[in-house]
């Protein structure tokens, strides 16, 4: 009898110690930009928190959207005005975890001239991402260009099809340094440096899940940002476990190029304001972020930082 | 052990080999400088010549089979744009494409989205070679939005043909080499003229890398190919294909840019921006020449990199062996030139032997008298006769001074006579006069008697003092009569001859 009880014991005990399998779907492939998940995972700090975390990451075929939606990952990572009109939409998103506090995006001229006087000129924007901030901007100072949505890469900007290209800080723009492209401050527009500095990627739950699950969702909060940290603090390691995975995934970079892209990625997440990385949404963000999405009629409602958070 | 610098100093064999072998090689290395240099030269020359022939036939030969595409992309376009009302001959032209051109290994005919309004967003006639047989379909989806991928959006939007940058349709799992592909695209035009959407064929990168690295005028060389941004299309470092660029290793830690990687960075620009020409790099270390040349209408550079000891390795050979056959020939001509200036010093040495002889005044030792015609020869017969004539001169030295010396002695041994009888003539006159001493002080005495008392003194006692007085006179008188007689009977018994004779 004593003996049953002791396996019975035993058996609950290892239930209540195994670890809670954490889906989460990065934004693009295997790359630095999320170096410090894969520390995280690497280093322990999810299994520490009692999360068994699987990195997974979207293809053309499967986007992290999509997987969310069909409960493929319980996570997703998404920019923050993405998730805004997700929510607007009638999806409600909750953010877990915050890893961008400033925005990447530019917009460089294939002809070295400044983007702004480049009215009603071909501009390559992603295919796949919403593009809020590069709308936003057009709209605001009337630029009326014309867009190309492209896949990816920058062999369209290169072959001078289009007259300017979006760029983001931590890829693309290293991409074209890569290739031999002539970068000017003069050709170049910084949209966080002209106002439009918004958060961009933070990690995204379903409201239910949240409401389910918010123990997990603060571990995986809690460790990733301790793997960010700890990407800080350790850039050469960090580097190597990002190179794990990139050649775990076939993806096509470099070790230079993904230690350019660490670099910025850290550089991002630093807050202008205090100087310090805060993996924090800021009210103040996602209050302008909506009442210029609104105003350039891209949310059908205005969506409140309490909402973003799940509060 | 004697140092080098007194062999040198106390060897004329040595010393000799040592100026000759220094002027040879003064020679040789003039000689050689002008040889090497100008082989070297040849060499180059002629490898850059053989560098450009291989770069030159590779890139017309991969131009030419490109100019294929280009040429089946010309007579398909027309049938395509004068079919366009009925968009399911698209298929038949796409998969004709294929079965006319073998090297083909994809052909899609897109089009705008709704162009055909039935058709939808998406319609794109795709045929592909799957190995066995040709796939055809339609390859538009929301999953596949061909309207925002290179081969469609480039052609459409600059309204020209243009070659694509090599490409992968797949995002997830990364890039696989062997599914890489290019397309030559161009854009469809309605009767208006009008963009209507993309005819693009595909080949595959395997047939550029094959016929890219065939391109091997050395050993040791290899083909690089470039796309339009700098991405090693063709790399013997698998690692760097499609991933890297000839500027990647100058973005890590720029402010320490090392020159190797500014030269890179100058010949990738040089490279883009289509020129040919030749450049001499550090390529790991290892001085490199790289021949590039753009292809005609990709906008694509392929360059050979040739290290500099394939191109010169021949020339290292030889020169090498020329290096090492004059260094055993100045080695030898050191010794040899040491062996017979030696020898032919030898009897130098030997006269110095024997000089050494005659300063030891023996001049009976034997001198080799050779027959040697030249200044040996002559020196020795020299040596020999002087060696003789020494002899013979000393002999007759020995000879007078054998009498000289007889002379001395004699001389010496009348001296000693003299002196002998001298001393016994002393000895005589000494002991005379010690014997004339007694009668003399008798005398003297006896006189100064007579002259001070003779008044004193009785006639008797002076006749007696006159008479002792005579008495002791006479003993003089005898004792210096016999002197006298002494002295000549020495003057006659040794008469002293004067010597007459000089040595």
């Amino acid at each position: 009898m004593n003996k049953c009880i002791l396996i019975l014991t035993g058996f609950l005990f290892s239930v209540a110690v195994r670890a809670q399998r954490f889906v989460f779907t990065t934004a693009w492939t295997a790359q630095a930009q999320f170096a410090g998940y894969y520390v995280a995972k690497e280093k322990g700090f999810y299994q520490r928190e009692g999360l068994d975390v699987i990195i997974q990451h979207p293809s053309l075929n499967s986007s992290a959207f999509n997987r969310l939606q069909t409960h493929e990952t319980d996570a997703a990572m998404f920019s923050m005005m993405s998730a805004m009109d997700f929510i607007s939409q009638g999806i409600p998103l909750v953010n877990i975890f915050q890893d961008s506090m400033n925005s990447s995006n530019i917009l460089v001229s294939r002809w070295n001239t400044n983007p702004l006087k480049l009215k009603g000129k071909r501009v390559a924007i992603f295919n796949s991402d919403p593009n809020y901030q590069t709308f936003i901007m057009s709209r605001k100072e009337g630029m009326n260009y014309e867009w190309v949505p492209f896949t990816s890469h920058i062999n369209l900007f290169l072959s001078g099809a289009v007259d300017a290209t979006m760029v983001v800080s931590y890829n693309e723009y290293f991409q074209l340094l890569q290739a031999g492209f002539k970068l000017s401050e003069k050709g170049i527009y910084r949209f966080s440096e002209n106002g439009y500095n918004f958060q961009e990627n933070g990690v995204y739950v379903g409201r239910q899940f949240f409401q389910t699950h918010v123990e997990e969702c603060r571990k995986f909060a809690a460790a990733s940002r301790k793997g960010w940290e700890w990407a800080a603090a350790h850039p050469d390691e960090a580097l190597e476990i990002v190179m794990k995975y990139v050649r775990h995934y076939n993806s096509a970079t470099n070790r230079v190029m993904q230690k350019l892209m660490l670099k910025e990625v850290l550089r991002l997440q630093v807050d202008r304001d205090s100087g310090k990385r805060e993996f924090r949404v800021r009210r103040d963000m996602v209050e302008k972020a909506s009442r210029l999405m609104m105003e350039c009629g891209m949310l059908k409602r205005p969506v409140t930082y309490n909402e973003l958070m799940g509060l | 052990m004697k140092s080098p610098g007194y062999l040198f100093r106390s060897s004329i064999s040595m010393r000799l080999s040592l100026i000759v072998v220094a002027f040879v090689m003064l020679i040789f290395l003039a000689s050689f400088s002008f040889v090497f240099a100008d082989s070297r030269a040849v060499v180059r020359a002629e490898a850059w010549g053989k560098a450009s022939q291989t770069l030159q036939s590779t890139v017309l030969h991969i131009d030419n089979t490109l100019h294929e595409v280009e040429v089946a992309s010309d007579n398909l376009i027309k049938v395509i744009e004068q079919n366009l009302d009925d968009p399911d001959k698209m298929f038949a032209y796409s998969r004709q494409a294929l079965e006319s051109n073998p090297e083909l290994t994809g052909c899609s005919i897109s089009f705008e989205p709704f162009y055909y309004k039935d058709k939808g967003r998406y319609f794109s006639a795709y045929s592909y070679n799957d190995g066995d047989s040709i796939q055809t379909e339609n390859e538009g989806n929301d999953q596949y939005q061909y309207h925002c991928m290179d081969w469609y959006l480039i052609p459409t939007l600059l309204d020209c043909p243009y070659w694509i940058e090599p490409f992968k349709e797949e995002s997830t799992v990364g890039i696989d080499v062997h599914e890489i592909f290019s397309s030559y695209s161009r854009p469809i035009h309605d009767r208006t003229g009008r963009v209507i959407g993309a005819f693009s064929l595909d080949i595959c990168l395997d047939w550029f890398s094959k016929t890219v690295s065939a391109a091997k005028p050395y050993p040791h060389s290899y083909a690089v190919l470039l796309g339009k941004g700098g991405t090693y299309l063709v790399h013997p470092d698998s690692t760097k294909l499609f991933y890297e660029t000839v500027f990647t290793r100058s973005l890590d830690e720029p402010d320490s840019l090392e020159a190797t990687d500014s030269v890179m960075v100058s010949l990738g620009e040089a490279m883009l921006a289509g020129e040919s020409g030749h450049r001499n790099i550090v390529l790991d270390g290892e001085s490199c020449f790289v021949f590039y040349r753009p292809f005609k209408n990709t906008g694509w550079s392929v360059a050979i990199v040739c290290p500099e000891r394939d191109i010169y390795d021949a020339y290292y050979k030889m020169r090498d062996a020329i290096s090492l056959i004059s260094l055993v020939g100045v080695l030898c001509l050191m010794l040899f030139t040491w062996l017979i200036v030696r020898r032919s010093l030898r009897p130098l040495k030997l006269l110095a032997a024997s000089t050494l002889s005659v300063t030891d005044q023996l001049f009976t030792v034997k001198v080799d008298d050779t027959r040697r015609p030249d200044e040996i020869g002559q020196l020795q017969h020299s040596f020999h006769t002087m060696q003789q004539a020494l002899g013979n001169h000393i002999q007759q030295l020995r000879q007078q001074t054998d009498k000289l010396e007889q002379s001395n002695e004699q001389l010496a041994e009348a001296y000693e006579r003299v002196r002998e009888d001298e001393r016994m003539k002393t000895a005589v006159l000494h002991k005379m006069t010690d014997k004339m001493a007694a009668p003399v002080a008798a005398i003297s005495r006896l006189s100064r008697t007579i002259c001070d008392s003779h008044q004193a003194l009785d006639d008797a006692e002076i006749t007696a003092m006159t008479a002792h007085i005579q008495q002791n006179a006479s003993l003089v008188t005898s004792y210096l009569a016999e002197m006298i007689r002494a002295a000549q009977e020495e003057t006659y018994s040794h008469p002293v001859k004067p010597n007459t004779e000089h040595p």
